[in-house]
C-alpha cells in the first residue's frame, strides 16, 4: 500500500486559538499562532519568529496572535517529533504576492530543515496547519487544515490552501 | 534511537558506562550565553568556530603551565605520549608505572624550585597554586572543545590535548572523587567528557537579541543575517561580538560581521531529556556516581575522613560509552 505523499486533514481550532483570531481578524494578512498556550503567554517557535520577521521584510502585513510582546514566549526547539511546525491564520486581504512570500519562507524552512536527511520518508515530517475563514451565510467559522508530508510538496499544497483552494471533503 | 551516537572517536574497551541507579548532576541549560543554533548548517559552522577558539586557548594555557614546569624539571618532565589510543593491558601498565615515576620526581623538582623561590617571590616565580589552577582551567577548556569540535575532524586533536592536559594535572596535582552524603561522585573532567550524554531542556521564556540586547521578537535583526557590529567590551567584560570574557580575537573600535542569537535570560522549564547531541554543546554533567560496588572493596572507604584519589587521566584511553549505551538502549 503506498503512503500518500502529503496528508490534508480538517482539525478543530482551539477555542484559544479561535478566541486570538476572531480579536483581529481584519488587520493583518497573517497571522502566526503559538504551538500552544501556557498560562495565558503564548509559546511561539524559533521558526514563528523568524516568519514573522522575514513576511515583514518582503512586506506582508504579518503578525504575531499576541500582539503584546510580554504576552509571548519563545520555546526551546527539543521535540525531535517534528522536523517544522507552524500554525498560520491566513487573512482575507492576503493577496497573492504575499501568498508567494510564505511559500518562499515556508520552502526555505522546509529545505533548511530536511538538509543532511538521508532517509525523508522515515524523518520527522512537516507539519503546516493554515486556519482560515469560512463564510457560511452570514456566519463566520474558523476551519483549520492541517497540512503533513516529508518534503518540499507541503509547501504547495499550503501554498493552495493560502490562495482559497477548496479544503479536502 | 537506530545508532550509536559517540562521535567520530568511538572505541570503548569493556563494557559501556551505564548510568542506571546512579545519581548524576549536570548542567541542563545555560542561560545569558550565546547558543547555537539548533541545526542546519548554521549550527555546525557556530559550533565549528568556537570549537576552533576554545582549542587554540587551551593550547595557549597547556603551553603557560608547561614552561615553568620545564624551567623546573627540565628532562624529568615526561614527554607527551599517545594516551587517547588503548593500548595493550601490559604495554599500559608498565607506560603508567613508568611515567607515575617520571611525574614524581617532576613533582619534587617543581616543588623544591617553588620552595626556595618564596618570599620574597621574584618576578616568574613559580606559584604552585596558582599553576594548578591554569592547568585545570586549560583542562576544563580542551573539554569544552571537544564538545563542540566531537562532530569534525578536530575531534581526535581536541581528544588528544585533554588526555595529555589530564595527565599532568593528575601527575602534578593530583585529583579526588568528592564525597557528599556518604556517596562518591567522578567529577574528573576527562571521564565526564568519554561519556557521550548531554542535556537537553525544554522551557520557553522571552529571547533577547545578542546584537541589540532587545526583545528579538520585536528589533530588526534577523536570526541567521550578518550584521556589522563594532566590536567593544560590555559592562561585564563580554566580547560584543562573541561574548566571551577572555577575547583575543576581536579588537574592540575594528567593525565585524555578527549573526544575531537568541539569548534567554530568563526561562520556565518544562522538561530535561538525556541526549546524545544537546543543543547546548556544554549542557552536560559534571558529577557522577561511582557505582559503589567499585568504591566497597577500597580499604576504609567509608571511614569519615576517606579521601579517594583517582589516577584513570595516567592510563590509555578506553573510548568513548555513547547516550545509547549509557541510558540502556544499547
Amino acid at each position: 500500500m503506498s503512503v500518500p505523499a502529503v496528508t490534508v486533514e480538517r482539525v478543530p481550532v482551539p477555542e484559544w486559538a479561535n478566541d486570538l483570531i476572531l480579536r483581529r481578524p481584519d488587520q493583518v494578512d497573517l497571522l502566526i499562532l503559538p504551538q500552544r498556550v501556557r498560562d495565558g503567554l503564548g509559546e511561539y517557535g524559533m521558526d514563528d519568529l523568524v516568519g514573522v520577521k522575514t513576511l515583514r521584510a518582503a512586506g506582508v502585513r504579518a503578525d504575531w496572535a499576541h500582539s503584546e510582546p510580554e504576552d509571548r514566549t519563545v520555546a526551546s526547539e527539543y521535540s525531535a517529533d517534528v522536523a517544522v511546525s507552524v500554525v498560520l491564520f491566513v487573512g482575507q486581504s492576503l493577496a497573492q504576492e504575499g501568498v508567494v512570500e510564505a511559500a518562499r519562507w515556508l520552502l526555505a524552512r522546509v529545505r533548511q530543515a530536511l538538509a543532511g536527511r538521508p532517509d525523508r520518508k522515515t524523518s520527522a515530517p512537516v507539519v503546516v496547519q493554515v486556519n482560515r475563514l469560512t463564510l457560511e451565510g452570514d456566519r463566520r467559522e474558523i476551519e483549520g487544515l492541517r497540512v503533513t508530508g516529508h518534503d518540499e510538496q507541503v509547501v504547495g499544497v499550503v501554498t493552495a490552501l493560502l490562495q482559497g483552494g477548496p479544503a479536502p471533503k | 534511537m537506530t545508532q550509536i551516537t559517540r562521535g567520530t572517536i568511538w572505541f570503548r574497551v569493556g563494557p559501556p558506562r551505564r548510568l542506571a541507579g546512579l545519581e548524576t548532576r549536570g548542567y541542563a541549560v545555560r542561560f545569558g550565553v550565546l547558543l547555537p543554533p539548533a541545526e542546519g548548517p548554521a549550527r555546525w559552522t557556530a559550533l565549528e568556530a568556537e570549537g576552533r577558539r576554545l582549542l587554540a586557548e587551551a593550547r595557549r594555557g597547556y603551553g603557560t603551565v608547561l614552561l615553568p614546569v620545564l624551567i623546573a624539571a627540565g628532562p624529568a618532565v615526561p614527554p607527551p605520549v599517545n594516551l587517547d589510543y588503548p593500548w595493550s593491558p601490559d604495554a599500559g601498565r608498565d607506560l603508567v608505572t613508568s611515567r607515575r615515576a617520571q611525574w614524581r620526581e617532576t613533582r619534587r623538582l617543581l616543588a623544591r624550585a617553588s620552595s626556595s623561590l618564596a618570599a620574597p617571590k621574584p618576578q616568574g616565580a613559580t606559584d604552585l597554586r596558582a599553576l594548578e589552577k591554569r592547568a585545570r582551567a586549560a583542562l576544563d577548556t580542551a573539554v569544552d572543545a571537544f564538545d563542540h569540535l566531537e562532530d569534525t575532524n578536530l575531534a581526535s586533536d581536541a581528544h588528544a590535548l585533554a588526555h595529555t592536559i589530564a595527565e599532568l594535572v593528575a601527575g602534578l596535582f593530583g585529583c579526588w572523587a568528592e564525597r557528599e552524603n556518604g556517596r562518591w561522585f567522578d567529577v574528573c573532567r576527562l571521564s565526564l567528557m568519554h561519556l557521550r550524554v548531554g542535556m537537553s531542556a525544554g522551557f520557553s521564556g522571552r529571547r533577547h537579541c545578542s546584537i541589540c540586547g532587545c526583545d528579538l521578537t520585536l528589533c530588526d535583526h534577523m536570526p541567521g543575517v550578518a550584521y556589522p557590529v563594532v566590536a567593544g567590551r560590555k559592562p561585564d567584560g563580554r566580547c560584543t561580538i562573541c561574548d566571551s570574557d577572555i577575547c583575543h580575537t576581536h579588537t574592540p573600535g575594528v567593525t565585524y560581521p555578527a549573526v544575531p542569537h537568541a539569548i534567554t535570560r530568563q526561562a520556565d522549564l518544562h522538561e530535561i531529556s538525556a541526549v546524545a547531541r544537546p543543543r547546548d554543546p556544554l549542557a552536560r554533567h559534571n558529577a557522577i556516581e561511582i557505582p559503589p560496588y567499585a568504591v566497597t572493596s577500597l580499604p576504609n572507604h567509608d571511614a569519615a575522613n576517606a579521601s579517594l584519589r583517582c589516577e584513570q587521566c595516567m592510563a590509555p584511553c578506553t573510548g568513548f560509552t555513547s547516550a545509547e549505551e549509557a541510558l540502556g538502549f544499547a
